[in-house]
């Protein structure tokens, strides 16, 4: 289970590895540089969708493949079953897709014997349990594990060892492949011209799916669609480099027309798809499914993905729960969601996941617990008595006693930035990210009505700055980064050496690093948890302490016992419980 | 005319593309000849032409049949060989009319269980690739 110690570090271990192995290829193949020109062939492909479909139809179906547009799950199983005889041999390659319909079960169920051949997906099969990640289903199973379960239901002799583990199943389903009667699988991209179906993998069971039984079903989300196959290459490149750290896979196989002795139905599945691609959550459909978010996220890293109790997890899968699926399920993977935006600056489809979430919050029932201390968190209405140019806007966390020293430090600064202080007021940020955009909304205009009077505004909060910024652009600076910058004139650094937490809402800044600000006149000693979220997250540490913690544990603690600095007052808070020495970066500045 | 043939990558167990092996020739030899001789070095092992070879990456393999199919993707080792080489695989979607292919770039691998990386799951354990070249 998701808490088990053996679960948790299966899952670190193997999300750990592939951030390092994505970072890696990216670096080694500069893949960050392909990444624009291949989110435009997104888009414009998924703003053309319905006529490139129809071309799409109109070019497989000249060439004998059958093509249908599923509008429901129920659609689409009852035209495959529908193109079954009795008790067909089924071997089926990995698709999230025909996860999501819950196609293996409905055919088991129609009398089929129907055999997952990716190697993970088999595991799962045989365990009866969901995929817990999108690339990698068994990814929260040990070789031990594997090899005990193998050992019950086979009543073989075998040992822990992945090498004599993959050997097993490729001799158990050698024999499954050759008996096949009908393939299943699914397909990464489908190009209108020339129509072509694309689906990569590695372990070469997709190749053999697709070509061996007399009858193959491609079934594919509505999404998939591209317009022609220029590109497609570098899309190809950068989803491969995200899943799973490859330039290529070992495999990709293209389809354009029937081999002699075969059928082919290519079924679209809708299911939300379309409804999706008309809304405000409109950039969710570019999702690729690499899991590159799945792999950076905190929570995601600490639980796996079962806790989550659908097939789509994380941020992202929220958004696409909520159009596959339904507003209850979404709800409760967006429960579980930071709203940290560390997966934003990962994902290869420039998908605004934390921002989306936010949005999407705004249909769900507010928790009974959060209802009283959001109301309290009032917006600014005094105006300070207008007499400097600039602003130093403190906002609402740093009232608590805990923060008492920086809080002090704070003011002290405001005769050198020639700045009034703002001491009240709540910037809409917890409000924003709990779906009560209108409450949000409300508290952004009365700050603007006050910024008005001022040429710049200094914020000490690092989470209310990167809230801020998105929506007053350069007239709002992080207050750290200004007594850096003026540490000739007036301020002073404190000597010393310090280590440097990053908070997850810098991440997704563009072009913006506090850390090498903050070097440029600060001791920073490189730390390798510096950048790994604390768990704090605004309420999460609230209300789900567990995995706080957990999040929390992760951040490797350092012997010297330097002093921590952080501008963001909710990680200040979760850091000292169990960091010594923790400061606010305006306390090391006088 | 004769054909040098030369063996340009061969991956092997780790998914990592190893520059080894390189079979040459000195003298002249009947390419047909030479392919011979590399398949009897291996156990079950299947030579297949490629319809071009991406320099440096894999080959682009051309599957018109069952039969073309399953002798690709059924042996312990795979030796891929084709006298063309293109720079992209991209380029030959548009231009080429062909039922099925598959772009192979490295032998049959996984790395579901522990994301340890174990070669040889479902196709070839072992697979190389060979660039013809005339010698002149």
């Amino acid at each position: 289970m998701w808490w088990s110690k053996i679960f948790n570090e299966n899952v670190y271990r193997a999300t750990t590895k592939t951030v390092e192995k994505k970072h890696r290829i990216f670096n080694e193949k500069n893949i960050q540089k392909m990444i624009p020109q291949c989110v435009e062939k997104r888009k414009t492909s998924l703003e053309n969708a319905e006529d490139l479909w129809g071309k799409a139809k109109e070019g497989f179906e000249k060439e004998g493949i059958k093509v249908f547009f599923a509008k429901s799950p129920e659609d689409a199983k009852k035209f495959i079953a529908s193109r079954l005889e009795k008790n067909e041999l089924i071997i089926k390659g990995k698709s999230l897709t025909t996860e999501e319909i819950r196609l293996r079960q409905f055919l088991e169920k129609e009398g089929h014997e129907v055999v997952e051949t990716d190697l993970g997906e088999w595991i799962i099969q045989q365990r009866n349990e969901l995929p817990s990640h999108f690339t990698a289903p068994a990814i929260h199973l040990s070789a031990e594990q594997i090899s005990r379960m193998i050992k019950e239901k086979f009543k073989v002799k075998i040992k822990d060892d992945i090498n004599e583990l993959t050997d097993f199943i490729r001799k158990h389903l050698r024999e499954k492949f050759l008996n096949a009667t009908c393939g299943i699988i699914g397909a990464n991209f489908v190009t209108a011209t020339p129509p072509t179906i694309i689906s990569v993998s590695n372990e070469g069971n997709v190749s053999l799916c697709a070509r061996l039984p007399r009858k193959l079903f491609i079934v594919t989300g509505y999404d998939r669609i591209y317009n022609d196959t220029k590109g497609i290459e570098k899309i190809q490149k950068v989803l491969t480099s995200s899943a799973t750290g490859q330039y290529y896979t070992s495999y990709i196989d293209f389809i354009k027309k029937p081999l002699p002795h075969q059928k082919i139905f290519l079924v679209i599945l809708d299911n939300g798809r379309r409804k999706l691609l008309e809304s405000e959550f409109k950039e969710t459909a570019r999702c690729i499914r690499c899991a590159s978010c799945l792999n950076i996220c905190p929570v995601y890293r600490e639980v796996g993905g079962h806790l989550f109790g659908k097939i789509y997890h994380g941020g992202i899968g929220s958004l696409l729960t909520a159009f596959s699926g339904n507003m209850k399920d979404a709800e409760k993977i967006a429960d579980l969601c930071l709203r940290c935006g560390s997966c934003e600056p990962e994902c290869p489809m420039e998908i605004p996941i934390a921002s989306l979430v936010a949005n999407l919050s705004s249909n769900f029932e507010l928790p009974i617990y959060l209802k009283l201390p959001l109301k309290m968190l009032k917006g600014a209405n005094k105006h300070p008595e207008t007499k400097r140019k600039n602003l130093i806007f403190i906002g609402c966390a740093f009232r608590t006693t805990l923060l008492k020293k920086a809080y002090k430090k704070i003011k002290s600064f405001a005769e050198r930035l020639n700045a009034d202080i703002l001491e009240e007021g709540c910037c809409g940020m917890p409000h924003y990210y709990k779906g009560q955009l209108e409450e949000s909304e409300k508290r952004i205009k009365n700050l603007e009505r006050i910024f008005e009077n001022y040429s710049t505004i200094f914020i000490p909060c690092s989470s209310g700055y990167s809230f801020l910024k998105e929506k007053f652009g350069d007239k709002v600076r992080l207050l750290s980064i200004e007594l850096a910058l003026r540490a000739e004139s007036g301020i002073t650094p404190e000597k010393g050496i310090y280590l440097y937490h990053l908070p997850c809402h810098l991440k997704h800044l563009k072009n913006f690093n506090e850390k090498n600000e903050l070097k440029k006149v600060l001791k920073i000693k490189n730390w390798e948890s510096e950048d790994r979220c604390c768990g704090s997250a605004g309420t999460f540490w609230l209300t789900h302490p567990f995995i706080s913690r957990k999040i929390l544990s992760r951040k490797k603690q350092n012997n010297d016992d330097l002093p921590l600095i952080t501008s963001c007052p909710s990680c200040y808070i979760q850091l000292k419980r169990v960091f010594k020495n923790v400061k606010h970066t305006s306390e090391v500045f006088d | 005319m004769d054909k040098g043939i030369v063996v340009y990558q061969q991956t092997k167990n780790t998914g990592e593309k190893v520059m080894a092996t390189y079979w040459h020739t000195t003298k002249r030899q009947n390419l047909t000849e030479k392919l011979k001789e590399i398949e009897a070095s291996f156990e079950d092992c299947a030579i297949v032409k490629a319809y071009a070879i991406v320099k440096g990456e894999g080959a682009f393999v051309l599957l018109n049949s069952r039969k073309e199919a399953e002798k690709t993707l059924l042996h312990n080792t795979l030796i891929i060989y084709s006298e063309k080489t293109v720079n992209s695989y991209e380029s030959l979607l548009g231009e080429l009319d062909f039922s099925h292919a598959v772009f192979i770039s490295a032998e049959s691998k996984t790395a579901d269980i522990e994301k340890k990386l174990i070669s040889g799951v479902h196709g070839a354990k072992e697979c190389h690739f060979v660039v013809v070249k005339d010698i002149q």
